[in-house]
């Protein structure tokens, strides 16, 4: 298994929003706009590195009968526990990050990976993985943000980018356009990926 | 049996280290956390008072005034400034907090929102200063109708209420500082 493989894996082959389809609930929450993305994407790295890398270090320890009890217990003391961190000593970067920080414990993106690969694999293994889906989920929600800015406030990071003379559709930084925006990009990649399936049997 | 035991015992365990790990970090981050929310406080007062130095505590009371969280006496050099008013409504996501301040002349001279869970890129606007600005020079010797600010674009609710919490500073000053007189 090599390092590059598993980072790329969570990035593309498997992106957690555009593959696995995993964690829903934040992803269609918060990406009102590309910086509320950016800010969830990073908040969800660091904590899917660190809670795959002490999962790992737990894997022979936990027995399996009830590892699912005790995955939820560890992840839900460890973004607590970075929370309140965040907020006494950092905190700016809690004013930026502080709303996302709890909607994390629900974010199933990290039972998944503590399930399917931090419980199976070594320690380094398992903090590059979340790197790798914490970035995969990051890019995706930032793609969200940005089109859902763009077509709903005309901006792009805050940067106006049609002047004064466009009229934003407001539908789409509401849920709705938060299911749209989403489902047409699920249903283009499909395309893309078909297409692809296709040259390859047409080549064999 | 044994085997069930074990499980539990592990689980336990976990668990057990999980709530120490958090009692710790409660008790490390309890004393810093309020020190940045006083530090936020003060840093709001002083931006809706302009000018204030020292800002002395007035007693509000709950009954009469449930919605006033904190009362400033703002002063300089001895003399009043004016006033400031942490006061909350209830916003379309939860509990809108704001900080408003009002002068001697009964001017409001700054409102700031200081907690909000508005929906991002909708209510939560309402922390732009082109939002809250509107508020500034209104007089304070009538409450303000929903009408005298423009409302966010798609966020009345969350407009109406930050009007709504203004409203509220305004009325304690109304009853307790201009017909009373007594803290002036």
């Amino acid at each position: 298994m090599k390092v590059k493989d598993v980072l790329l894996n969570g990035i593309i082959k498997e992106n957690p929003t555009f593959r696995l389809v995993l964690g829903m609930c934040p992803t269609l929450a918060v990406t009102t706009a590309a910086v509320n993305g950016v800010a969830m994407g990073l908040a969800v790295i660091f904590v899917l590195a660190s809670s795959n890398l002490v999962i790992s270090l737990l894997r022979n320890f936990i027995p399996n009968k009830v590892r699912i009890p005790a995955y939820v217990v560890i992840i839900a003391a460890f973004v607590t526990i970075v929370g309140m961190l965040m907020e006494a000593f950092v905190p700016q970067l809690y004013k930026a990050l502080g709303l996302f920080i709890p909607l994390i414990v629900v974010n199933c993106i990290i039972l998944a990976r503590a399930e399917s690969f931090a419980s199976k694999y070594n320690p380094f293994y398992s903090l590059i993985d979340g790197i790798g889906m914490g970035i995969g989920f990051t890019v995706a929600l930032t793609i969200l943000g940005a089109i859902r800015e763009l077509l709903g406030a005309g901006t792009i990071f805050g940067v106006s980018l049609f002047g004064q003379g466009f009229e934003p559709a407001i539908i789409m930084i509401l849920p709705p356009g938060a299911f749209i925006t989403l489902g047409l990009i699920l249903a283009l990649l499909n395309k893309l990926d078909q297409k692809r399936q296709q040259k390859q049997i047409k080549q064999a | 049996m044994s085997d069930t035991l074990k499980m539990g015992l592990k689980l336990f365990l976990i668990t057990v280290i999980a709530t120490f790990a958090l009692a710790l970090t409660q008790m490390i981050t309890e004393e810093p956390i309020k020190v940045q929310a006083e530090k936020a406080d003060n840093e709001a007062k002083a931006t809706v008072l302009e000018g204030a130095e020292e800002f002395v505590q007035l007693e509000v009371s709950k009954e009469t005034y449930p919605n006033i969280l904190e009362a400033h006496k703002g002063m300089v050099d001895g003399n009043t400034k004016g006033h400031t008013f942490k006061t909350f409504n209830s916003g379309y996501g939860g509990q809108i907090v704001v900080i408003v301040g009002i002068d001697t002349e009964g001017t409001i001279t700054g409102v700031r929102i200081v907690q909000q869970t508005e929906t991002p890129g909708l209510g939560a606007k309402a922390q732009e200063s082109d939002f809250y600005e509107q508020y500034y020079g209104k007089p304070g010797s009538s409450p303000l109708a929903n009408d005298d600010i423009n409302a966010i674009t798609g966020a009345t609710v969350t407009s109406n209420a930050v009007t709504g919490a203004v409203n509220y500073a305004i009325d304690y000053y109304r009853a307790e500082l201009v017909s009373g007189g007594g803290s002036q």
